[in-house]
């Protein structure tokens, strides 16, 4: 086969006279499809990428909000609550009252919500996992330390990094973000920093809480007080606030005194102590309680369940203090 | 080449294209594929092609054989397809209708191993040299001169069989 039978050979190989009109409509209906369904595939695709992206971002900036750092923490605090843990109080003297609001905020300085009379959210005490007596107070706003020590002077890596809040009746596990005591109120708290940054996301307390704060800016805390307490004298701690007719106090207990109680006691003054009136501790009832202060201190005794059979003025003489009246 | 945006633009494209190498493009595949219906898809499927992505060429050579790299990739993949390799066409259960002269030829061109009939397509009919078809086939000048080589032996045979 030579080259001139090839060329002839294929020269023959003609196409059908309509194939040329069959590719024409063909080609001219499937090219722009094709045109059209790349470009609005790479639209649809390009569209796509943009929702995640703006998805991803939307939910870094959840995430973000849920976590504040500490330099954020100034003037606000917000008490966010957690899921409940059922995690129970790590000291038995935690005392509790009841809760309304699962979230409280808090300003900075007490003067403005406490001492204005005005009826508020009901105190909310919370305390420190990990940490023997220290309790927070959260009351119309603010947050106040109310007992013990927040962390022992010598081991500050005790201060945990979460603040748990317990409510009676109903434990709620609490994380404290944003805040801010150095204008808030503790009692037995050495004058310098109690609260550190422990966290660097959440739960931070920092600021400076000093003792003669408190002297100079008693708390009064008007309204429906709530009295928290249980029991007897201890000589570890006790957070008074003087007022002219209601108070609220609250009592260290040391772990033995148990079981816990709270007592509410509305209205009038809930403190009244004649000079030189000894009561039993049993005689003391919610609407006649006993507070005592001791140039440091104010003491508070109310009725006790499960009484012990000491009365105040025994208290006082193992104590080695002196019943005043706070009016 | 830009490509065109109204369905007049499309018409006009394919025409002036189809009238250039629609001729060389229908020989070339029906010469890999032997059946027309097959040639004719795979020419429609190369000039669909050209028109989507509308490459662009530095000259009517360029474009030509850039059609003919993608008519031999088109007829290629064709010829592995599950449907080619398992579809028996009707034409050849039928008896073989008498041989003569051109006829067989074509039989023998058709007959070639698909691995060297656009060798010798390029090289015979559209009277490339052994360089060109290199470049066009992404293969070696070698490769081409071994592939015209064998093509030649295995047509030889071939044609020699369709005589006796």
């Amino acid at each position: 086969m030579k080259q001139e039978d090839y060329r002839r050979v294929v020269s023959g190989f003609v196409m059908d006279p309509e194939c040329k009109d069959r590719i024409k409509k063909n080609v001219c209906r499937a090219v722009p499809q094709r045109n059209t369904f790349f470009r609005y595939g790479m639209v649809a695709a390009c569209a796509l990428v943009l929702i995640g992206c703006a998805l991803t971002v939307q939910r870094l900036k959840m995430a973000n909000s849920n976590t504040v750092g500490p330099q954020t923490a100034q003037n606000a605090i917000s008490v966010s609550q957690a899921a409940g843990s059922g995690q129970t109080p790590a000291s038995s003297s935690v005392l509790s009252s009841s809760r309304s609001s699962s979230e409280l905020t808090a300003k900075s300085s007490p003067q403005n919500s406490a001492v204005d009379g005005t009826p508020h959210d009901t105190p909310f005490i919370a305390g420190i996992k990990g940490i023997d007596t220290p309790r927070f107070l959260f009351y119309n706003n603010s947050i106040y330390t109310i007992g013990g020590l927040i962390a022992p002077s010598k081991d500050r890596s005790a201060i945990p990094e979460k603040l748990i809040g317990f409510a009676w009746g109903k434990r709620r596990v609490c994380t404290v973000q944003n805040v801010d005591v150095s204008k808030n109120i503790c009692m037995q708290c050495p004058d310098e920093t109690i609260l550190r940054y422990t966290n660097g996301s959440e739960a931070v307390l920092t600021g400076y809480v000093r003792y003669d704060f408190l002297l100079k800016n008693p708390i009064t805390i008007q309204g429906k007080p709530y009295f928290l307490t249980d029991g007897l004298f201890t000589t570890t701690l006790d957070c008074t606030s003087p007022a002219n007719n209601s108070i609220v106090y609250t009592i260290d207990l040391s772990d033995t005194l148990l079981p816990l109680f709270h007592q509410k006691i509305l209205g009038k003054p809930i403190c009244q102590v004649g000079k030189g009136t000894v009561y039993s501790i049993d005689e003391i009832n919610p609407d006649n309680a006993v507070a005592i202060f001791d140039n440091k201190c104010w003491y508070f005794v109310v009725k006790k369940y499960g009484y012990t059979g000491k009365t105040i003025d025994d208290v006082t003489k193992e104590k080695g203090i002196t019943i005043r009246s706070i009016f | 080449m830009k490509a065109p945006r109204r369905p007049e633009e499309w018409e006009n494209a394919f025409e002036s294209k189809f009238n250039a190498y629609g001729d060389m493009l229908y020989k070339l595949c029906l010469v890999y594929l032997r059946k027309p219906e097959d040639a004719e898809e795979a020419m429609q499927e190369a000039f669909i092609k050209l028109l989507v992505h509308s490459p662009s060429f530095t000259d009517n050579e360029h474009e030509k054989r850039w059609l003919i790299r993608i008519a031999v990739n088109i007829c290629k993949d064709k010829l592995k397809s599950f449907w080619h390799k398992n579809v028996l066409p009707l034409d050849e259960a039928l008896p073989a209708p008498e041989k003569s002269g051109d006829g067989q030829i074509a039989e023998a061109i058709l007959a070639l191993p698909a691995i060297y009939k656009s060798a010798i397509h390029l090289y015979y009919y559209e009277n490339y040299k052994i360089e060109e078809i290199a470049e066009i086939l992404h293969i070696s000048p070698s490769a081409v001169k071994m592939r015209l080589k064998r093509g030649r032996e295995a047509l030889k045979l071939e044609w020699e069989d369709s005589m006796r």
